[in-house]
């Protein structure tokens, strides 16, 4: 019969943990213990065995699905980091927090028409934390970007007789974004972002240039006639130089 | 206190720094879905623990606390998301009969593969319990210290935990002629 302390210390050998004044005295019981060295020998090979057991490799797509996972995480922590610390349940300062958005939104989006034909002014038209939320399945047009330092997606759709552009992009280094639509009938008309306003934007006639760094999500709005295509060009720029160029069209409504 | 490079990588990301967090995912993506697989025995169901625990390290940075290693903290959560899988499989018995080990490796015509595959097989066969402690110890390098403060019980029973399923998968491979 084995004693407990003996196979404290045979485990405790095996598993690297015992001090050398311990191993000495494993190492006595084992000279004068058949029972107990055989039981040592079981153990390592059991230890051995385990140690051939290969590690198996993720899926291939795991990361990029965990990371694409987060990203809703990411945007609702944002979002409750700025919600105000109102004393109300959380429900109801996302419900106020979100009505607020809303008012910027809806000022923002019916400037342009005021104004005429007329570029509205973007100091006008910027809101912050709108309560604007892309329609998930709902784009007409969208763009992936899988680049090293850019990732994330741009999507379009028409609504409410204006073109919606989703911005949904992440990026490691201070990026501007220039989307051109001249030709398109396009007029720039208003701005709205989820998140605080690190994202700044500046209107150039028929272009637009955003700034931004790190996460950020906003919409752009356009007007402009429904019955021709809506093409935005848009060219990525890193310290000033092109890294990356596409295109987003939005079919003309059908009549 | 222990800051290590893993707890800073937490610093930057409760900043707002998308890439640290990438870095934690890159460095232990692979550590944590083996845990998971070698507790479940699937890939499918493995590849989902291991999504839901860094979620909810992603949803948790707050909470953590950078007294304690990073990988401890979201081995933990892994476990446990693991543990809530076979609950709902309602197999916390010895024996899984329903769901056969995932053995669809790519290696899976070599000597080694085929030890792995009757070693996952012996490990479905014993309680979670001990599964538990034989992943820690043996797949994820945990020392007792670290298995008691993942699993929050003394290290005094890590060991009796360790002793016993020790003895049941020596019993169950021996059966199966590996040992």
């Amino acid at each position: 019969m084995i004693d407990d302390r003996s196979l404290e210390l045979v485990h405790g050998s095996i598993d690297g943990e015992i001090s050398a004044q311990e191993a000495a005295e494993l190492r006595q019981r084992l000279e004068s213990d058949a029972e107990l060295r055989a039981i040592r020998d079981q153990l390592l090979e059991l230890h051995e065995t385990l140690d051939r057991v290969e590690p198996v490799d993720p899926p291939p797509g795991l990361r990029q699905a965990i990371l694409e996972a987060i990203r809703p995480k990411e945007r609702r922590r944002i979002l409750r980091d700025l919600l105000p610390s109102w004393p109300a349940p959380l429900v109801m300062r996302y419900g106020i927090a979100a009505g607020m958005g809303a008012v910027v939104a809806t000022v923002a989006v019916q400037l342009a028409p005021m104004d005429g034909l007329e570029t509205p002014q973007v100091s006008d038209l910027v809101g912050t934390m709108a309560s604007h939320e892309p329609h998930q399945n709902g784009a007409d047009a969208r763009i992936s970007l899988n680049l090293k330092e850019i990732s994330g997606s741009i999507s379009g759709r028409r609504q409410d007789g204006l073109v919606v552009v989703d911005f949904d992009v992440a990026t490691q280094e201070p990026i501007e974004i220039v989307a051109s639509f001249g030709g398109s009938g396009l007029r720039f008309n208003g701005f709205a972002q989820l998140d605080d306003a690190q994202a700044a934007l500046e209107s150039e006639g028929d272009r637009i240039v955003v700034s931004q760094d790190r996460d950020h999500r906003y919409a752009v709005f356009f007007s402009g006639p429904d019955d021709r295509d809506a093409a935005i060009e848009f060219r990525f720029l890193l310290d000033g130089q092109s890294v990356h160029e596409e295109a987003l069209t939005l079919p003309a409504r059908d009549k | 206190m222990v800051i290590d490079a893993d707890a800073k990588l937490v610093q930057r990301c409760r900043t707002g720094d998308r890439r640290a967090f990438e870095v934690l995912v890159e460095r232990y993506e692979r550590p944590i879905f083996n845990a998971a697989f070698r507790m479940l025995g699937d890939r499918d169901d493995a590849a989902d623990v291991a999504q839901t625990a860094f979620m909810k390290a992603f949803e948790n940075l707050g909470r953590y606390n950078p007294q304690y290693r990073f990988y401890s903290w979201i081995y933990r959560i892994a476990i446990n998301e693991s543990i809530d899988v076979l609950n709902r499989r309602k197999r916390s018995t010895e024996l899984d009969e329903g769901r056969l080990p995932d053995t669809h490796t790519p290696e899976a015509d070599t000597s080694e593969a085929q030890i792995s595959a009757a070693m996952q097989s012996a490990l479905m066969m014993v309680k979670t319990e001990y599964r538990t402690v034989i992943v820690l110890k043996h797949f994820m390098d945990c020392s007792y210290h670290e298995i008691s403060a993942i699993l929050d019980i003394p290290e005094k029973t890590v060991k009796s935990r360790l002793f016993t399923a020790r003895q049941l998968l020596k019993e169950r491979l021996a059966n199966t002629g590996l040992l």
